[in-house]
């Protein structure tokens, strides 16, 4: 038989006509897909034009090309969390244009200038999620200071997006964000935190050795581990044993007492990141810093413990909190408030009042634990760990949750309050001179801040004084 | 004779730790070590503090000896329970606000 023959055979054979089959089923696919494109882009145009937003055609080739690349990488529960609350950090809408360029705030601080700070923040979410530029420079030339605070929550926005760009590129998808870089940063306090604690540190691992700070560097740890409890008792030992190790660099070591200070300041703090987080990680970092402050020796440490989930408020208002009790407790308290009109929108609301509540002895939003941690706990042994009763116009602990702002600098003292059927003592913190819990608090310490933190940040800075150590042996 | 049981906090312990710290952990360590059990079948309990840990949190405490005060009340708990504490580290007044804290019933959100 001929060679022409046997390709007549082949062709009419049972084989190549399945393979035409599928030819044809494969034109009709693509052309299906290629008309729901269209209708695609149809749809796209109209309501782009029923939102008065700009419509831009994207190809279909990249497209295509995208699906053959498989799932996109996911972002981190960090960002997905902060992407679904439309007001975190800031009411502020995504801006048309953006120029990639950051002026980092003069006081870079969630504490001392939040109508800044958190803006600064949410634009660069912003920028970096929807990647609206592909240069993104903070300029460092107008900023003064940087606390741990800002610079942490900068540091983690930018760490869980480069970790999902890298993933992208990886995979083969694109990104448009090409380069995100520091400008302007040579001044020494700068370079100071950016090389200790800040985002050459944190993000690329490059440190400077400064005589004078000691950093305790940004630590993660997964709440829902099955070992949480035993890495949340080692973070803390970690922690402790840092400063301590400060101390003695300063050739100080800290009595046992102020010992047993730190260790529950630092413990108490983890575990109310730990128990009133719905997020899955408990970020921690800090610093030591040693100097003089007129004449006298002294050693400042910073702390600072977030976590990104729901806020104290919502996780007590939230219908399916397990601690009905302490739910009721509240709504009592706030209906006297209501009744006699305390409180006044975007200056004291609910939240704060039902956060404050939060902090009290024995309050917990866990149903199976009989009591709370006592929160007051870690305020007691933080004015303890300072070595004295006086404000000294620096040391001082703030909670900011949701809207809510809760500052102690030792203006206001916990107070012992005899109550209840046993008539038995409760340490309690009102933040008033009448030491009554259902009269209004000061609003200079208990306040409804503007700008929304999506979870819940604790920073504390304490003086250590020399009366609170003891010679290094 | 009485039957003296010996729980030492050691065997307990999360390696690189020196703290016990947490409601979580205290129910954890009042299970392994049985401590319910032992209250019953012995005449005093000692409690080994290891001599390097920096602290041991009421809150710990409170979860771990829950049982055992509410069962004995403060007067006799304090007798036949005993802790060695021989480090830097004193529980006398985070044991005194564990036991008061297991007998309190309230928050301090009550009128």
């Amino acid at each position: 038989m001929s060679k022409i023959s046997r390709k007549k055979i082949l062709y009419f054979s049972y084989r190549s006509k399945i393979k035409h089959k599928k030819f044809i089923l494969k034109e009709k696919k693509e052309h299906n897909r290629w008309v729901g494109w269209l209708k695609f882009l149809d749809d796209a145009r109209i309501t782009a034009l029923k939102n008065g937003n700009d419509y831009t055609r994207s190809s279909y080739e990249k497209q295509r090309h995208n699906r053959t690349l498989g799932q996109k990488p996911s972002f981190s529960s960090t960002i997905n969390y902060i992407a679904s609350i439309k007001d975190a950090f800031s009411d502020n809408h995504k801006s048309s244009i953006e120029d990639g360029l950051f002026e980092i705030p003069e006081i870079f601080s969630l504490s001392e200038n939040y109508s800044d700070s958190f803006p600064f923040l949410k634009r660069l979410f912003y920028a970096l999620y929807h990647q609206s530029t592909p240069i993104i420079q903070f300029n460092y030339a107008n900023c003064k200071r940087i606390d741990i605070d800002a610079s942490v929550c900068m540091d983690i926005l930018l760490s869980d997006f480069i970790a999902y760009y890298k993933m992208c590129r990886k995979k083969g998808r694109s990104i448009k964000i090409i380069q995100i870089r520091p400008i302007n940063y040579s001044a020494p306090h700068i370079v100071k935190i950016l090389f200790s604690i800040g985002a050459f540190a944190n993000i690329k691992g490059v440190t400077i050795n400064f005589p004078d700070i000691i950093p305790y560097p940004l630590c993660r740890a997964e709440i829902s581990n099955p070992k949480a409890s035993a890495i949340r008792e080692v973070h803390i030992t970690q922690m402790v044993d840092y400063v301590v190790k400060s101390m003695a660099k300063m050739e100080r070591n800290f009595t046992a007492e102020a010992e047993d200070n730190l260790f529950k300041v630092i413990g108490e703090v983890l575990i109310n990141a730990e128990e009133h987080s719905t997020g899955n990680l408990r970020y921690s970092i800090g610093c030591f810093q040693d100097g003089k402050i007129n004449g006298e020796h002294l050693g400042v440490f910073y702390l600072v413990i977030l976590n990104f989930g729901k806020t104290i408020y919502e996780k007590f208002s939230d219908p399916n909190c397990p601690n009905k009790e302490a739910v009721i407790q509240m709504k009592e308290l706030s209906e006297n408030y209501t009744k006699k009109g305390l409180f006044t929108k975007a200056a004291f609301e609910e939240q704060t009042l039902w956060t404050l509540y939060a902090l009290q002895e024995g309050v917990t939003s866990k149903v199976d634990w009989k009591r709370g941690n006592g929160s007051v706990r870690f305020i007691e042994s933080f004015f303890n760990l300072k070595g004295d009763n006086s404000k000294d116009n620096f040391s001082n602990l703030s909670i900011v949750s949701g809207n809510t702002r809760i500052t102690f600098d030792g203006t206001y003292r916990l107070i012992d309050k005899v109550k209840g059927v046993n008539k038995r003592k409760y340490k309690m913190m009102t933040f008033n001179n009448t030491g009554d819990i259902e009269v209004k608090p000061d609003n200079k310490y208990v306040t409804f801040a503007e700008n929304y933190f999506p979870g819940t940040i604790i920073s504390a800075k304490i003086i250590i004084k020399e009366l609170n150590t003891e010679t290094s042996k | 004779m009485s039957k003296i049981s010996v729980i030492n906090l050691q065997d307990f312990r999360t390696p690189l730790s020196r703290v016990f710290t947490g409601r979580d952990r205290g129910i954890e360590v009042r299970n392994a070590s049985k401590i319910d059990i032992l209250e019953v079948e012995s005449d005093e309990i000692l409690i080994k503090i290891p001599e390097d840990i920096g602290s041991i949190n009421p809150s710990f405490l409170e979860e771990l000896l829950l049982n055992v005060v509410t069962k004995l009340q403060p007067e006799v708990f304090f007798k036949k329970i005993h802790f060695e504490n021989n480090g830097r580290y004193k529980i006398t007044n985070d044991l005194q606000e564990a036991v008061e804290r297991i007998l309190r019933e309230e928050t301090a959100l009550v009128h």
